[in-house]
């Protein structure tokens, strides 16, 4: 079994530019055409020491840094999740607030905990993400924490 | 390939002088990893300690920096004291330092309102494998695409600048990448998405070296980069017209000049041959931008009289752009205060010299031009070129020539109210108003952000400022920008960073980097402030011993024979000083002797 981690946090920030966030991921497993949800096996207080995974979330996906972070006001809880060795790819569906998008989807492959890909979760999305993760695009639709038409 | 790497990353670059480009990308991709900065080798990771705030010290954010001494990653806290932004910094090693990061927190606040971010870099030429700065190359993390990349043509110098220790005789090797390897390098930068590089500033060392810096032009040309400038002290362009005729005619853009001063003592570099390098370049209609570097109790006096010398010289110069002095090395806090200048201090000097002609609001950061992308984007459906650099790296303004007067732009254009409102009908488009209808009402409001009777006469014309303005937002026609610009100064400011006021929040939202050997792309701040872990091990690893070179050059001559040396007596007597410096400062007030002093004393010496 192996692990996913990621993390959930809130930011306050005004310098260098002004920001008002929360981050919630959910985490889901994608095993033959079937999505399940995963719940964090640990959560403990985020540190310096996660500098490098929270960029490795955010840093290009959301455009924000563990600079960023440390700026200003921050709540920060780091999430680890136990991952059976059925799942083939992980989708990690963000629920954003001050951001462009209130939902992200990042798709990742188990093996290699390579992101394959990132995006907004809008309706006209939904295929490529239905694609990536070979799980049909109504099934998506009944897990997504949203009204997508 | 494997043959010509050691194990220290020194690669045999004398047997790469017929190598392809092709050749120096599979040399590049198997280098790069191993010329990365490498944790508990190079630095540490020390991001525990909180620095202290004291009394009398508001808090304003924290961010990452390195120690001076150990390059240690650490917190560092920005906070306001007595008007000023600091930054502070301790080291479980070093100790504490603290240093001014901009002197005017009032300047800070404004500034800070236009901070926008960019779109990141989709296509990065290096993993993320280590915290930031030490990840350089550009990691996915980094905010902003490249609004100029430098390339380091060669480590030569014809000058010795007792400051300096980037010149090849103190390196002890050359590092001059073949025209091959500049290809490889070019196309490097080229290949970044979402916004390929397309402005190119060829540096060096003094790139007027290379015999076949006409060639670099033509390459960066047929590469794709719209705008290649060639940053020089000007000294071989004064006694070469035809360089700077073939320069142009290669596509060269502008010619990146220093300019420390309008005095011999302020300006020991090439104080005598600007004259005659304006005058070559000027026959050649090929602009100039004069760069000063401004360092307190040097030169910082002298900030007005040199955008004067630029207005007097417009037909050339199409720019000033400062770089207050970044500090490099290790030097005793006494010492740094004695130099330290920060873009708010440069700003004020300006407006007291000027009697206000040119004041501290009518300067804007370098990011708040950011709106105009966002709106051209909108309407074209097109990626934009984003200047989404930090808001404390630069300053800019215009400055017109009318009638003698000089009209700073704030005075006839409502830049904040522009700005704001062009922001505002991007967002709208971008949440499905038909464009056409947001168009239809900017062209009408236009108006309302210019006063004409305020406008330089030329403007003035038949409502020209509004014309050019409809071109450049509606029409997308650049060459009205051209012809906004004609007759106007660039004034700008750039403050690049050192160890002392290091913050990378500067760092990952950088526009100006350095493209490397081994096809990384490499901010300013991180290529120049640690240079230990980028500029000089990237370069030493593709460069050839000094004394080897000269070997396979045929050169038998000491680094000193081959050193500029300056005929003052013959600089100062012809007509071009003269008429250049004329009513800028007093010519004949500086007698021979101390013309020959301040040369001697930079290290250059004179013919007697």
């Amino acid at each position: 079994m192996s692990t996913h981690r990621t993390v959930r946090f809130t930011l306050t920030t005004s310098t260098p530019r002004a920001l008002n966030v929360s981050v919630e991921p959910t985490l889901y497993c994608v095993a033959g055409g079937e999505i399940t949800r995963l719940e964090p096996s640990r959560s403990e207080p985020f540190s310096e020491e996660h500098s490098l995974l929270f960029d490795s979330r955010y840093g290009d996906t959301l455009g924000i840094t563990f600079v960023d972070l440390i700026s200003g006001n921050y709540t920060a809880t780091l999430l680890t999740y136990d991952v059976p060795e059925t799942c083939s790819k992980l989708l990690e569906v963000l629920r954003t607030k001050g951001l462009e998008h209130g939902l992200y989807a990042a798709v990742y492959e188990c093996e290699s905990d390579s992101r394959v890909l990132f995006t907004p979760i809008v309706a006209k999305k939904l295929s490529k993400l239905s694609e990536a993760l070979g799980v049909k695009r109504n099934l998506l639709k009944t897990i997504i924490p949203c009204k997508i038409p | 390939m494997e043959k010509i790497v050691s194990a220290e990353v020194r690669i045999d670059y004398s047997k790469l002088l017929d190598a392809r480009a092709e050749d120096f990308e599979e040399l590049a991709n198997k280098v790069r990893p191993k010329l990365m900065p490498r944790p508990n080798v190079d630095y540490t990771i020390e991001l525990k300690h909180k620095p202290p705030l004291r009394e009398g010290e508001t808090h304003i954010a924290f961010t990452v920096s390195a120690c001076p001494e150990c390059l240690a990653l650490l917190t560092a806290r920005i906070f306001e004291r007595d008007g000023k932004v600091w930054i502070r910094k301790v080291c479980p090693r070093h100790g504490e330092f603290e240093e001014v990061y901009w002197g005017s927190y009032e300047l800070y606040r404004r500034f800070r309102k236009w901070q926008f971010d960019g779109k990141g870099i989709t296509t990065p030429h290096v993993p993320l494998t280590a915290p930031c700065p030490m990840n350089c190359g550009l990691c996915p993390r980094h905010k902003s695409h490249p609004a100029l990349v430098n390339l380091v043509a060669t480590n030569r110098c014809d000058l010795s600048c007792w400051y300096c220790f980037f010149f090849a005789e103190r390196a002890g090797y050359v590092y001059e990448p073949t025209l091959e390897h500049i290809k490889y390098m070019l196309r490097r930068a080229r290949e970044l998405r979402p916004y390929p590089a397309i402005a190119l500033q060829i540096t060096g060392g003094e790139p007027t070296l290379r015999d076949d810096l006409v060639d670099i032009v033509k390459l960066a040309k047929e590469l794709g980069y719209t705008h290649v400038q060639v940053n020089t002290t000007g000294i071989k362009l004064a006694f070469d017209p035809a360089l700077a005729v073939r320069l142009r005619e290669a596509g060269t853009n502008v010619i990146y000049m220093s300019f420390d001063g309008v005095t011999p003592y302020t300006n020991a570099k090439n104080h005598w041959e600007v004259p005659y390098a304006l005058d070559n370049l000027r026959k050649a209609r090929l602009p100039v931008v004069l760069v000063p570097t401004v360092i307190r109790g040097y030169n910082l006096h002298e900030v007005w009289d040199m955008i004067r010398f630029g207005l007097k010289h417009i037909d050339v110069v199409r720019g000033v752009n400062f770089q207050p002095i970044s500090i490099t090395g290790r030097v005793p806090r006494k010492q740094r205060e004695k130099m330290r200048v920060t873009i708010p201090d440069v700003l004020h000097e300006i407006e007291k010299q000027s009697d206000g002609a040119l004041k501290v609001d009518d300067w804007y950061p370098v990011p708040s031009v950011v709106p105009v992308s966002h709106f051209v984007e909108a309407m074209t459906g097109e990626i934009k070129l984003e200047l989404t650099t930090h808001f404390a790296c630069g300053a800019a303004t215009y400055l017109f020539k009318d009638d003698g007067e000089i009209v700073p732009i704030t005075r006839f254009v409502n830049v904040n109210g522009f700005l704001k409102y062009l922001e505002e009908k991007a967002n709208e488009i971008k949440s499905g108003r038909n464009k056409y209808i947001v168009t239809l009402e900017t062209v009408a409001s236009l108006r309302k952000f210019v006063d004409l009777s305020k406008a330089p006469r030329r403007l003035r014309r038949r409502g020209k400022a509004l014309r050019h303005l409809f071109n450049i937002l509606v029409k997308h026609d650049y060459s009205s920008l051209g012809e906004f610009h004609y007759d106007a100064l660039f004034v700008g400011m750039m403050h690049f960073q050192d160890l002392y006021n290091h913050d990378a929040a500067r760092v990952q939202r950088c526009d100006i980097h350095y493209v490397t050997p081994d096809g990384r792309l490499v901010p300013f701040c991180s290529f120049n402030v640690i240079p230990e872990l980028y500029r000089d091990r990237v370069q030493r690893a593709y460069s050839i011993p000094l004394d080897k070179w000269m070997t396979i050059k045929g050169l038998k001559l000491k680094p000193s024979e081959y050193k500029y040396k300056r005929n003052i007596k013959k600089l100062i007597a012809g007509e071009p000083y003269r008429r250049h410096y004329e009513g800028i400062i007093d010519v004949d007030a500086i007698p021979y002797e101390e013309h020959v002093m301040a040369s001697k004393r930079f290290g250059i010496p004179v013919v007697e």
